[in-house]
């Protein structure tokens, strides 16, 4: 039922985005009021249960085939607004990824599947239900509404298609859309779904029912909330799905089940017709998704293909689904406050474990037991010729290079190198990514993501046909990477070996005037005191605070406990300031400088420096 | 006697609003112990404040050592050194005091300000940190140390530098029996080598127990009588005025009583 582009007129398909429009902000505005975060993970079951549902063809031997489309069950569980939207992600990205229903015809085919089929099952299937959770009603009720819903729908896009030819036609009456007439396309569509893939949509929506209904009677009524212990089973069912969607083409193949419906190709028409309509002509190629087909059509992986594609739709469903989710919960103002005070919180927490962390870096070990300012030298040294050096292999050495010294060091390897991982991939990976499309960095594509109809140049850019990853932008990628990831490991490494004062000392040694490590100091403290203070007082407000407090008043204590932490920590420093200019501070600050170097020490510092100077420039 | 501090007409406010001092006039002679006493908010951290050079009065003049001690005369190095060496300030707050890495800069920080060279400055702390019994905290930084190792950490601190007058805010505060007798012990034993003690507290038995001269603070933040200890402390109306005593209302059997309650003189040995 997924309609592609060129079959329907500009003077339908807009339209059809316009009513589709309005579904849409009506859903996610109520979306927005109700949905509650235990609800998420079912919306995002929902859709990927939509998406698969979607992918098990169903043939009638000798002729075309279809499918189900999940949108009913949807409705019954979770409303169907819900479904609305649900529904309505899922088409998305089989349209974008899969080019299954067309761009142009987007908004149709959410007005037939994700707003007609969703709305018809829940009315008929609260009309027969009415409030009963056991027994036949249900029972019939959800296959009824599965049922009707979807012929309904499919009539919906049988009178889309029919009505092309009089709305659009060519000079000599020729369609330019969809070639059919009313009294072919409706009976087409709507016969076939009344009698074939509507009844399977049925018995998916009463089986479905009566799963839920049986496990959990409270379970509609709740909001899908209640049967929260069984949630990890439905994802085995989802994964179940998944696995199994190569029978969605191994079965039509097996028994002959042609195109569906309204959803030729080019050929295929030219061979129906003797001709290839005007209009259809100009729209049908606007879009090249990267999967076309789900990837059934690639000669050499078709079931494995059309496998992944479950695999990733569903993947793609359930991520587009927690984004959305986030999105519609990130406009709360309370949820988004006590956030901001819950991040501030524990950001503090984060900074003072890692300070007490820091001073305590006494574990024995082999930097450890090293003078500061060897350690200084040396980390100058590797962070130059990590920086300079422009290949792959020294980057490589000089990670192994850090990792064994880690390991000699004794130092809490999962510690340093999750952070080292988070740095890297966002601050190395992520930045240079883009770099590794040839629309960035010119060069031939090894990999081919997109391919448009043709290169587009404006002002200085240039489009090229082919979009994809060159091995020029892959390299630059991953040298910056790893750039990145050695810097920080190094960094760190250092960090966690040296005492913050040992430091100090160390850059005295090398002629950093005092001044400027005065205010590093300070700063440090500073730092620590204001985690401190917030710690604090996140600790005083739980102490006073029992139970829950609503959003508002939560609202009200973040927002008055920003100003009273940095005050407070501000006058906590004018205290200290004062203390220290008790003690005879006059701005220039002395600190105490640092013993002699031992033998090892030496010897250390020379090996550091040869290290440096051959990795920098052999 | 010479005198070592002196104030005159002090008035001090914070942020021009919140009433702290005022006019407050106090003489502190060279060897003195004086003991500033007064309730919760009647001004002895601000007086000890005023009296360190830290906080400006609104009104009235500091003198130390018959200098006075302004804004011009601390931008004067010779002075400053003189004054910041002369004066030691032990904050009420420890927390306050800590602010470098480990107690053992903590313990050099403030010679080495004066221009101490390193190694005086360290022989010094590790005598300081022998005499305070805290030698082996010298590598450790300030908020892994109870209470009152603070308190020793922030005293030895200011001891290092050797001043003639210290000024402490609630030394005894948080410390336990042993610590507090520890404290006054120590505080005799550097008044006895000539210096000048200036505590400011509410405990009416460390009153008792320095036995020097007090200064009585009102809750109006006024001088409200100066005198040698006993006669304070004997003085019941004044410690009432001042609310450091408190009256107990009770009964005994059917008749009524009131009577003056002061736990230092239960607690008096
Ligand atoms: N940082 C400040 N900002 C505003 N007002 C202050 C500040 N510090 C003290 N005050 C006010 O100044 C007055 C005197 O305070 P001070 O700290 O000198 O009293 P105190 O006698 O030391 O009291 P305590 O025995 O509680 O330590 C009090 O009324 C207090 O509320
Ligand atoms: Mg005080």
């Amino acid at each position: 039922m997924h309609i592609p582009d060129g079959y329907l007129s500009p003077q339908t398909f807009v339209p059809m985005y316009a009513v589709s429009a309005g579904f849409w902000a009506v859903g996610l505005r109520k979306l927005k009021a109700q949905l509650t975060v235990k609800q998420v993970p079912y919306l995002s079951m929902a859709a990927a249960f939509s998406f698969l549902i979607m992918m098990f063809n169903i043939p009638i031997p000798g002729g075309t085939s279809g499918h189900a489309v999940g949108g009913g069950i949807i409705a019954i569980l979770l409303g169907p607004w819900t479904a609305v939207i649900a529904v309505s992600v899922v088409l998305m990205i089989q349209a974008l990824v899969f080019g299954d229903g067309g761009i142009t015809a987007y908004g149709a085919n959410c007005f037939n599947m994700a707003i007609v089929a969703p709305f018809v099952t829940w009315f008929i299937f609260r009309a027969v239900a009415g409030n009963r959770k056991s027994g036949v009603r249900p029972m019939a009720g959800a296959f009824l509404g599965g049922w009707l819903g979807l012929s309904v729908a499919a009539a919906c896009a049988g009178v889309e298609f029919g009505i092309q030819p009089i709305v659009a036609h060519g000079p000599g009456g020729a369609p330019l859309y969809a070639p059919y007439p009313l009294s072919i396309a409706l009976p087409a569509m709507f016969f076939g779904h009344l009698l074939v893939f509507g009844p399977f949509e049925g018995v998916v929506t009463m089986l479905l029912v009566k799963y839920f209904y049986s496990t959990d009677a409270g379970f509609a009524a709740a909001g899908a909330q209640a049967a929260g212990k069984k949630r990890w089973k439905l994802w085995l069912v989802i994964a179940a799905l998944a696995a199994l969607t190569p029978l969605g083409i191994i079965i039509p193949a097996k028994l002959g089940g042609g195109d569906a419906w309204g959803e030729w190709g080019a050929e295929t028409l030219r061979k129906m017709l003797g001709y290839v309509p005007a209009g259809f002509k100009g729209l049908h190629n606007l879009w090249n998704p990267p999967i076309p087909n789900y990837g059934a059509g690639a000669a050499s992986s078709g079931t494995g293909g059309y496998l992944a594609s479950g695999f990733t739709g569903a993947v793609l469903a359930v991520g587009l689904i927690y984004l959305l989710s986030k999105f519609l919960k990130g406009g709360h103002k309370s949820s988004r406050l006590s956030y901001l005070d819950k991040g501030l919180s524990h950001i503090a927490k984060v900074t003072k474990n890692s300070y007490v962390q820091w001073e305590l870096s006494s574990r024995r070990g082999f930097l450890q037991e090293l003078d500061a300012r060897v350690k200084v030298i040396f980390t100058l040294l590797m962070l130059a010729a990590v920086n300079i050096r422009k290949d792959l292999p020294t980057e490589l050495v000089i990670a192994a290079f850090i990792f064994i010294l880690a390991l000699a060091s004794k130092a809490d390897l999962k510690l340093i190198y999750a952070r080292v991982a988070f740095i890297g991939f966002f601050f190395g990976f992520l930045i240079a990514l883009p770099s590794a499309l040839n629309i960035i960095t010119p060069g031939r594509p090894i990999l081919t993501l997109i391919t448009l109809r043709e290169a587009h140049s404006f002002w200085t850019y240039t489009i090229p046909r082919e979009i994809g990853i060159t091995s020029g932008g892959l390299f630059g990628v991953a040298m910056l990477t790893m750039r990145v990831a050695n810097s920080v490991s190094l960094a760190m490494l250092v960090l966690f070996t040296t005492p913050f004062t040992e430091i100090m000392r160390a850059l005295k040694t090398f002629r950093v005037p005092d001044s400027v490590l005065a205010v590093v100091n300070l700063t440090y403290k500073y730092i620590f005191i204001f985690a401190k203070t917030v710690e604090d007082m996140h600790l005083a407000k739980i102490s006073r605070t029992a139970g829950d407090v609503d959003g508002s008043e939560a609202r009200r204590w973040a927002a008055g406990r920003m100003g009273i932490i940095f005050k407070k920590t501000q006058t906590r420093c004018d205290e200290i300031f004062k203390a220290m200019l008790s003690r005879g501070f006059t701005g220039e600050m002395r600190l105490r400088g640092q013993g002699a170097m031992k033998k090892s020490d030496w010897l250390a510092l020379l090996a550091a420096c040869a290290a440096g100077i051959t990795l920098i420039f052999v | 006697m010479e005198i070592a501090v002196k104030a005159e007409n002090i008035t001090y406010s914070y942020y021009g609003k919140i009433n702290a001092l005022s006019g407050i006039n106090i003489e502190i002679g060279r060897g003195e112990r004086v003991a500033v006493i007064g309730s919760n908010g009647s001004g002895k951290s601000t007086l000890l404040q005023v009296m360190d050079g830290l906080i400006r009065p609104d009104a009235g003049r500091l003198f130390y050592m018959g200098r006075e001690v302004s804004q011009a005369s601390l931008k004067d190095r010779e002075f400053q050194r003189f004054f910041r060496g002369g004066v030691g300030y032990v904050f009420q707050d420890s927390d306050v005091q800590l602010f470098c890495p480990t107690a053992l800069d903590e313990m050099v920080f403030g010679p080495m300000q004066l221009g101490l060279s390193e190694e005086e400055s360290l022989s010094r702390a590790h005598d300081v940190m022998a005499e305070l019994g805290i030698e082996g905290l010298g590598g450790r930084p300030s908020y892994m140390l109870s209470g009152g190792e603070k308190k020793r950490v922030a005293i030895g601190s200011v001891l290092v530098m050797e001043p003639e007058v210290l000024l402490l805010d609630e030394p005894t505060n948080g410390l336990d029996p042993k610590s507090q007798m520890f404290l006054i012990e120590l505080m005799f034993r550097l008044n006895e080598n000539g210096k000048t003690i200036v505590v400011a507290t509410h405990d009416l038995s460390l009153v008792d127990e320095l036995n020097g001269t007090v200064a009585v603070l009102s809750e109006e933040h006024k001088i409200e009588k100066t005198g040698p200890a006993d006669t304070v402390l004997s003085d019941q109306e004044l410690l009432l005025k001042v609310n450091l005593v408190h009256e107990h209302i009770h009964a005994h059997g059917d008749t009524t009583h009131r009577h003056v309650h002061s736990h230092y003189q239960f607690h008096r040995h």
